[in-house]
C-alpha cells in the first residue's frame, strides 16, 4: 500500500506500533501519537481518529513483469551486506495458509475477488457501486489487476490476450484496441484510444479482508 | 501523474470495541526499522534483483518504483519524498 502522509497541511511521519488489529498492523504518527490502519491509511485512534491518508494504486508483481512494462523503473537497492535475508519469503510458512484476493474499494461499496476465483474464470466483469470493471488475473504473480472498463461512455467487455513480447493484453470483444493487462496504458502507447482507469485494490487474506469489511460482499462465478 | 485516490470513507469502529481488539502482545514500538529517503537505484544497476522476485510497483507518471517485498518483509514501511509526493509505503 502506498499513502500520501500530508494531512491538513502537515506532513507526519510514521513508526510500527507493534500492535495488531483485526490481523492488520498498526501505524503511529509521531507528531500526535494516533494509531492508524496500514492497509486503509485511516487513523482508528488518537486526536487523529478518523482522519485518513491518501492512496496511491500500487501493482503487485514480479520483478520481471515490472520492467517489462516499466523499462526506465528505479528500484529500492537491498542492503549492502550479501548475507542479508532478503532474498526469501520468511514469512513462507503463513503464506501458505492464506486465501489470496484482491479488495475493491469504492465510495459506497466494497468487494473482495478471491485470486482462485479470478484465474478460473480468466477476466471478472463486474459493476458495483455503479461502477463497471474488470478484475485481470496476472499471469506472472500471485495479484490482479482492476480497471475501470467504461471507455468513451461505454462499459467495455475484454479478452486476455498476448504482445508478441509475451505481455498479456486485454483486448477488446467486438474491437480491435488493447490495453496492457498490468498497467491499462494503450497499446501501442501511441495508438491514440485512452487508457484505463486504475480502480484502488488491496491485496488481502480473505478471512482479514472479512473482519475489517463487515459490510462488504465476496464475488463469485454464477 | 497517475489520478490520486480519494481517501478511505470507510466509517472507523467504536473506540472501545478498538482498544480491547487491540493485539499488544506480538512486538514493540518500533519492533521494524522505517526505510528512510532511500536513494534508488536505476533499473540496470539493481544486479540482485531476479525476475520472479516479488515487488510492489509504483508509477508516479514521470518515474517508476519498484520496492522488493521481500525486503519490505523486514522493514515494513518506507517514507521518502518524491515527485512533490510525500509518501508511506506500507507493507
Amino acid at each position: 500500500m502506498v499513502h500520501t502522509r500530508d494531512v491538513d497541511g502537515r506532513t507526519l511521519h510514521f513508526g510500527h506500533s507493534g500492535w495488531l488489529w483485526r490481523s492488520a498492523f498498526l501505524l503511529y504518527d509521531r507528531e500526535t501519537d494516533s494509531l492508524w490502519h496500514h492497509q486503509t491509511g485511516r487513523a482508528l485512534s488518537g486526536p487523529l481518529r478518523g482522519r485518513s491518508l491518501g492512496r496511491l494504486p500500487v501493482t503487485h508483481t514480479t520483478w520481471g513483469a515490472w520492467r517489462a512494462e516499466h523499462a526506465a523503473t528505479l528500484v529500492l537497492p537491498k542492503p549492502a551486506d550479501p548475507d542479508a535475508p532478503v532474498e526469501v519469503d520468511v514469512y513462507a510458512r503463513r503464506n501458505a495458509t492464506l486465501v489470496l484476493g484482491v479488495g475493491v474499494d469504492l465510495p459506497r461499496a466494497r468487494r473482495l475477488y478471491p485470486l482462485r476465483a479470478v484465474r478460473a474464470a480468466g477476466l471478472v466483469h463486474d459493476e458495483i457501486d455503479g461502477v463497471s470493471l474488470v478484475v485481470a488475473a496476472d499471469p506472472a504473480s500471485d495479484s490482479a489487476h482492476v480497471f475501470d472498463r467504461t471507455v468513451g461512455g461505454t462499459a467495455l467487455r475484454f479478452r486476455v490476450a498476448a504482445a508478441a513480447d509475451g505481455r498479456p493484453l486485454l483486448r477488446e470483444e467486438n474491437g480491435a484496441r488493447t490495453w496492457s493487462l498490468r498497467t491499462g496504458l494503450p497499446v501501442p502507447r501511441d495508438a491514440g484510444h485512452p487508457p484505463l482507469r486504475t480502480l484502488l485494490s488491496t491485496p488481502w487474506d480473505a478471512a482479514a479482508w472479512r473482519l475489517h469489511h463487515e459490510a462488504g460482499t465476496i464475488w463469485s462465478p454464477e | 501523474m497517475r489520478r490520486r485516490c480519494p481517501p478511505s470513507r470507510a466509517r472507523s469502529p467504536p473506540l472501545l470495541r478498538f482498544n480491547a481488539e487491540i493485539d499488544r502482545t506480538r512486538g514493540h514500538r518500533d519492533v521494524f526499522t522505517v526505510i528512510r529517503d532511500p536513494k534508488l537505484l536505476p533499473a540496470d544497476r539493481a544486479t540482485r534483483m531476479h525476475d520472479d522476485e516479488p515487488v510492489l510497483g509504483l508509477d508516479l507518471g514521470r518515474v517508476q518504483i519498484a520496492y522488493p517485498t521481500r525486503l519490505l518483509d523486514h522493514h515494513e514501511i518506507v517514507e521518502q519524498t518524491l515527485e512533490g509526493l510525500e509518501l508511506l509505503v506500507c507493507w
